[in-house]
């Protein structure tokens, strides 16, 4: 827990956009100054093991789940299941989930049936599939499978619930979408609806090849203008996801957002199909949408790890060969594409999510996993917390870049990470410092490092033990935090030199340099930090320091890990985490090592979940710092539009 | 789209990358699986993961394999089926996985849970 009074001195900086209609009641504060959530997940409704309901116990409710299995008490969450289409009645899991009374079901096995207290009378939109392999366009599953269960749930569990959407995007990978407008879940008189988030997913997604969607009464369509996915590949396919991006903008600028997730997976963008991103497609749906595509998202699926790579569902082809430190190339590498959006001043933040489809080799209510971690469990988003959080709080923390990701529950909800100039006003993750060049930037960081997490090995790190270092799997610990500084010289614009930058597929990906001036300006070990060791086990480090201010605009970002520099296999000289691909190198001879790991010549070794537990990062968005007398960065001006858009809408 | 999306023409020899050195820029041509090439794989991987033991350990992690595959399948994701039938094939090419005398793997299930041993004949 953290006093009141600190939650507000450490939100006010980014005070809530809270639009009106937003007024309804909204979850109990429990006392953090930032709580937890997660954006991107799947059920049965797609290709995610679980059905809806059982997910949201999961994930929602406190305790241990009646047949078994840890529930993960998340603060938010946003359900983001794939676009397109699903054959499986999601009110059923999978059978191979192995919940007792729960096997699979099909929508041609159930129509017309009445099951918690819902009941499909007829697939919708254009007939897609025959007999047993009859599908249920996403948009219709929207609105009558998720949407109910998420009212039924936010209000059991009195926390917010978001229907979103991973987008299939065209010409692209996915992408992390919600559109919350209509959606008040917690309002038991006025629940709302999610049909903006199901026009948007029939009207955009790549794999939703419906060309009826929505019809009135009279059989009329309601949603007009839907461009056919029908060969578009490419470049045409990219424009149609800008397009995109620009309906969100329009329609909702303040109560929706984009960001693309796992964007190194499917490699370098193709002209020919669709694949990943290159910069040049950040660029142009944060041009697209300013206040809507505001960030990436690094990848889940962090237990898929094995001798041949794996981790975050990342194979060899994905740009960079794989993930580093559980993050891909694109944010893990300082000088990255990353730190490429941020030497423009882009208001472009970093998330994180889970990914959960299934436990892999295991049961839904088994400890150990081969593949996923269930929502709460190993990733968590921390956006600000306030007196009265609802959905729009959750969008107005990540648009303000007020956030960051923690894997393992390295560090708790109460992380600060601010920074003044002469002024002595602090500015935190995703503001602005106004300083004068020679002038002295404080900054202070502060940590809480969490007696335990969820995982369930007790031995010591196998990772660690190279380097004779004794540190059990449950046990959070921080080793360092690097502040990575980098050079802000402006927004690039579109089709000038080095807005378009070749990308390539596998390690050759880890070697594009997007921002040279980037760096690791300061690593600060936690042995130098101030410890104060709380009754409960946790442990509260903080530290200050200072920084410059020259005569142009630079960025401080931050990251911290269990892993000290020059681990062999897992970190480099610097700090920097090596391909993750390398942990498997290493073996697992504790007599606790799971039965389930890898086995290279016989002997067990780091893969898995317990690379997974044994491997861990956060990562804080940037402060930034402008002269006086530089024109105001991108985020800035990207912010004044949120605020003016707000003050608009609240006018109304 | 299955979480594999286009990285599967890699394994799938389709993809042709022309090398990317110096900077320059690759192209790729990407052939997307089809419910044929899902189904050929698919078989094959049944067949090879159905020849091991049912104590074996290899065994159960294909069989799970072989489940996300279908699911692919299913919601018409093809390169997702043939990516995971493929890791099937591997896993039972490879035997990745098995116990040693003494380890137990146990997973829960509908009906309870299965429990495999390095003790098993």
């Amino acid at each position: 827990m953290f006093p009141k009074s600190k939650i507000i001195a450490l939100t006010a900086a980014s005070a809530s956009l809270a639009m009106a209609g937003a007024s309804v009641a909204g979850t109990v504060n429990n006392g953090n100054p930032y709580v937890a959530g997660d954006m991107h997940n799947h059920n049965t409704c797609t290709d995610g093991s679980v059905s809806v309901g059982y997910a949201l116990d999961r994930v929602l409710a406190t305790g241990t789940a009646a047949a078994g299995g840890q529930n993960f008490n998340i603060d938010w969450f946003t359900l983001g299941n794939h676009g397109g289409s699903g054959a499986k009645d999601c009110r059923f899991s999978d059978t191979g989930a192995g919940i007792p009374g729960d096997t699979t079901k099909n929508w041609n096995d159930t129509l017309g049936q009445e099951i918690q207290g819902i009941t499909i009378t007829s697939l919708k939109g254009t007939p897609n599939g025959t007999g047993s392999g009859r599908q249920m366009w996403r948009w219709q599953n929207i609105q009558e499978i998720e949407w109910p269960l998420i009212v039924r749930r936010s209000q059991q569990y009195n926390k917010v619930v978001i229907e979103g959407l991973e987008w299939v995007v065209p010409g692209h990978e996915h992408t992390d979408v919600a559109v919350i407008t209509g959606q008040t879940p917690l309002n038991a008189a006025a629940p709302g609806v999610a049909d903006n988030m199901a026009q948007f997913e029939y009207l955009f997604d790549r794999q939703d090849n419906d060309l009826i969607g929505q019809v009135d009464a009279s059989n009329n369509p309601l949603w007009p203008g839907k461009i056919s996915n029908a060969g578009l590949v490419g470049n045409a396919a990219h424009q149609k996801s800008v397009t995109a991006t620009a309906w969100l903008q329009s329609r909702f600028p303040l109560t929706s957002y984009v960001v693309p997730t796992h964007t190194e997976r499917a490699g370098p963008f193709s002209t020919a199909g669709s694949a990943g991103y290159n910069i040049e497609h950040f660029r142009d749906l944060n041009n697209a949408g300013p206040t809507v595509a505001f960030g990436i998202e690094s990848p889940g699926h962090m237990a898929q790890g094995t001798d041949a790579g794996g981790s975050g569902s990342y194979g060899s082809g994905a740009v960079g060969g794989g993930t580093y430190g559980f993050q891909g190339v694109y944010t893990a590498k300082v000088g990255g594409l990353w730190d490429g959006m941020l030497g423009e001043g882009r208001n472009y933040f970093v998330y994180v999510s889970s990914d959960w489809h299934t436990r892999g080799a295991f049961g839904a209510r088994d400890a150990a996993t081969t593949s996923d971690f269930w929502p709460g469990e190993y990733t968590k988003l921390f956006v600000p917390n306030t007196s009265n959080f609802v959905s729009q709080n959750v969008v107005d923390g990540m648009r303000s870049g007020n956030s960051y990701s923690v894997n393992a529950d390295i560090i708790g909800p109460d992380m600060v990470f601010r920074a003044h100039g002469a002024d002595g006003v602090w500015k935190t993750m995703g503001e602005t410092i106004v300083a004068n060049p020679g002038e002295t930037i404080t900054l202070e960081m502060a940590m809480t490092v969490p007696a335990s997490n969820h995982s369930p090995y007790s031995f010591n790190n196998p990772l660690l033990k190279p380097i004779n270092k004794q540190q059990p799997l449950n046990k959070p610990s921080v080793d360092h935090v690097d502040l990575i500084t980098g050079d802000i010289t402006g927004v690039i614009a579109p089709g000038a030199p080095g807005y378009a930058v070749p990308n390539a597929a596998g390690v050759a990906g880890a070697n594009i340099v997007y921002n040279a001036s980037a760096k690791i300006a300061k690593q600060i070990p936690a042995s130098s930090m101030t410890r104060i060791d709380n009754a409960d086990g946790s442990a509260r480090l903080t530290f200050t320091t200072s920084f410059t201010a020259g005569s142009t605009p630079f960025y401080i970002r931050s990251r911290g890990t269990n892993i000290p520099p020059a681990t062999p296999n897992v970190t480099d000289n610097d700090g920097n985490p090596l391909l993750d691909l390398n942990n498997a190198k290493i073996p697992c001879l504790d007599a606790a090592c799971p039965s389930h790991l890898v086995k290279v010549n016989g002997t067990p070794v780091v893969t898995y979940d317990v690379q997974a537990w044994s491997n861990t990062w956060f990562y804080a968005n940037p402060i930034f710092v402008r002269p006086a007398s530089y024109p105001q960065l991108l985020v800035e001006t990207n912010a004044a539009l949120a605020k003016t858009l707000a003050a608009r809408a609240s006018r109304r | 789209m299955s979480f594999f999306a286009a990285r599967r023409a890699l394994a799938l020899g389709a993809f042709v990358a022309l090398a990317l050195a110096n900077g320059t820029r690759a192209e790729e041509a990407a052939e997307e699986p089809t419910s044929e090439d899902c189904a050929k794989v698919l078989a094959k991987a049944r067949e090879m993961t159905n020849s091991l033991s049912p104590k074996s350990l290899s065994r159960h992690f294909a069989n799970g394999l072989l489940t996300d595959a279908q699911t692919e399948a299913d919601n018409g994701e093809f390169d997702g089926c043939v990516e995971y039938a493929e890791k099937a094939v591997d896993e039972v090419a490879n035997r990745k996985h098995w116990l040693a005398p003494g380890e137990i793997f146990r997973v829960s299930t509908v009906n309870g849970y299965v429990e495999l041993s390095g003790d098993d004949p």
